[in-house]
């Protein structure tokens, strides 16, 4: 049953990096490498409770979650006809908020910020010539 | 003379790509590298004007996605694209989708890339412009066997007969004589019906021990057209080649020179543009085509070494619309050179070995050029070709190419990843190679001694 072996030592791995995650204050990890994406994102008070209980006198540094871009095109702040975003440095943003858009030559994709948090950066200016997966903003959790 | 663009996109990654970016630094055109994720390391990026991350790292959703690349060049203000080779260099849709766009390929025209893609097609105008090709059939081999015979008669013997829907060895007999030939229809003829439900077969002149030679030719938009040299790449493995020398060792010079010709006015007839190589197997004194690549070559530097012209650096200029800077009268082979491939591969059984590089030096000195996009720590992908490296080197003579390839091989250093300099630096002690008693089994039967 070999791929029952790799399934338990899949869950083994996952929870050891979910440890390690905790030890380490991190709230969110996105790895991906040629085959395979793992997306980790541990609940808020799970991390802060833990944290607190384990390491109460070390400040935990934040970890920013980067916004890629979901394809190679134009990066720009509007929807025609009339709609603007408007987004600043430390405004807060729901998961799934669009942040902005992506021209893929007829084609309109949304930027979504895969958490809720507040804008650490934004990488991106109007009408800007972006690559596949560039970073266009960081988010800050809350 | 002003080219008719000013920026190229390189549509390619590995020692290519960085080939294609010193070329365009060389002529002073702006350069455009794109790539895969996971290739954000690759040493062209470094010294393009602009780079753009194109996709993920499948090949299929990245260098080899027309749409994405063409992309690419619209949105980073490329006009002209150079493919390379591999990915969509022999692509003729992507060549036509380019011209549709508005843009420049550093290539031949689709409708030349698909004709000469059509095995069929080529050899009819290899024939037309007087290029030699193997004897055969042109169509099935007649029911009646005297009509056969005398058909197998005149193409000479060997010969093979062959399935027309076939494949895989079956319906298919090699006819040393005369004697042999009914029997070898016959039995082939029932195999090919039991097999492929077709008896169809058709005949080709059989070559026992044949050597690759093949000439590059150099053509311009204004009609001109050069052969440069020869080149010999019989070392090979699987039909993939190992070691390349120019000029091909021991084949006449004369009957070089007249296939050369007979290559130009092949390109004329076709109004081919830009670099292309005419491939040929080579028995007996005579040469037979096989087909033509329109592309650059992996192998082009062994040309590049012994004609001193910049292949490449032309290849852009001819497709920018300048005239050859060269004449055939002009070019002259001097000296011989040797391409060593290193690829990333197991050197018994050639399993490709993606890894980290964690130390690579090359070696140097008088005749010793490295192609190569590797660095301390360059982690080589599995998805991609396991090229990693060419080796070059040039000597007044071959003896003296070979000392060189024996020294430069020796100095060269790649540790962390398994290559295939262990098998070069058996090949360059080879007896049989020194005395250049090759042929395109020759490495395939050393091997198979072990």
């Amino acid at each position: 049953m070999p791929y029952a072996n790799e399934d338990t030592a899949s869950v083994e791995l996952i929870r050891n990096v979910v440890l390690k995650m905790r030890r380490s204050g991190l709230s969110a990890l996105d790895y991906e490498d040629c085959q395979v994406r793992l997306f980790l994102q541990l609940q808020e008070d799970a991390v802060s409770s833990y944290t607190n209980a384990m390491l109460p006198a070390k400040p935990v540094q934040a970890v920013h979650t980067p916004v890629l871009s979901p394809e190679m095109g134009t990066a720009t702040f509007r929807h025609a006809p009339a709609q603007t975003i408007e987004l600043g440095v430390d405004d807060h943003v729901d998961a799934e908020q669009i942040l902005a858009f992506l021209e893929v030559g007829v084609i309109i994709l949304p930027v979504v910020s895969p958490v809720a948090g507040r804008i650490a950066e934004i990488r991106m200016s109007e009408g800007d010539i972006v690559g596949y997966h560039d970073v266009l903003f960081s988010i800050r959790p809350t | 003379m002003t080219l008719k663009f000013n920026s190229v996109l390189i549509a390619n990654r590995g020692e290519v790509a960085l080939r294609i970016a010193r070329a365009c630094k060389f002529l002073g055109l702006t350069s455009i590298g794109m790539y895969a994720e996971g290739d954000e390391g690759q040493r062209h990026l470094q010294i393009v004007d602009k780079t753009i991350c194109i996709g993920p790292s499948s090949a299929a959703r990245s260098y080899l996605d027309k749409e994405k690349v063409l992309r690419a060049a619209r949105l980073t203000g490329a006009e002209a694209i150079h493919p390379g080779y591999g990915f969509l260099s022999e692509n003729a849709e992507f060549a036509a989708a380019v011209a549709a766009a508005g843009l420049t390929l550093i290539g031949p025209p689709a409708a030349i890339i698909r004709t000469m893609g059509d095995k069929i097609e080529a050899r009819r105008q290899m024939m037309a412009a007087g290029v030699p090709c193997l004897p055969g059939t042109e169509g099935a081999l007649p029911e009646d066997m005297a009509e056969a015979r005398a058909l197998c008669d005149a193409i000479g013997y060997p010969l093979i007969v062959k399935a027309s829907g076939g494949g895989g060895g079956r319906g298919m007999r090699v006819v040393k004589s005369p004697d042999d030939l009914e029997v070898a229809i016959q039995t082939a003829g029932q195999e090919a019906i039991r097999a492929f439900a077709n008896g169809d077969l058709y005949a080709e002149r059989f070559l026992t021990r044949p050597r690759h030679v093949e000439i590059q030719v150099l053509a311009d938009a204004s009609g001109h057209a050069v052969w440069l040299s020869d080149r010999d790449c019989s070392i090979q493995r699987r039909h993939q080649k190992l070691v390349e020398e120019a000029p091909a060792y021991g084949v006449a010079r004369s009957a070089v020179a007249e296939l050369g010709q007979q290559c130009v006015t092949a390109c004329k007839n076709m109004g081919y543009l830009g670099a292309g190589t005419f491939e040929f197997l080579y028995e007996d004194g005579k040469f037979y085509f096989i087909e033509m690549n329109t592309r650059l070559q992996v192998e082009h530097p062994v040309t590049e070494m012994v004609t001193g012209i910049d292949i490449v650096a032309e290849q852009i200029r001819i497709a920018g619309g300048a005239p050859l800077s060269v004449q055939q009268a002009d070019i002259t082979i001097e000296g011989h050179a040797i391409e060593c491939r290193i690829n990333a591969e197991d050197p018994r059984s050639f399993l490709p070995n993606p890894g980290t590089v964690t130390r690579w030096r090359a070696p140097g000195g008088p005749g010793v050029r490295i192609e190569s996009h590797l660095y301390d720590g360059y982690t080589i992908p599995a998805s991609y070709d396991s090229l990693i490296a060419k080796l070059i080197v040039l000597g007044a003579t071959r003896a003296e190419a070979i000392r060189r390839m024996r020294a430069a091989l020796a100095e060269l250093e790649i540790v962390g990843v398994s290559t295939t300099v262990p098998l070069h630096q058996r090949l360059m002690q080879e007896e049989a190679f020194e005395r250049a008693d090759i042929s395109v089994h020759y490495l395939e039967k050393l091997l198979n001694q072990e």
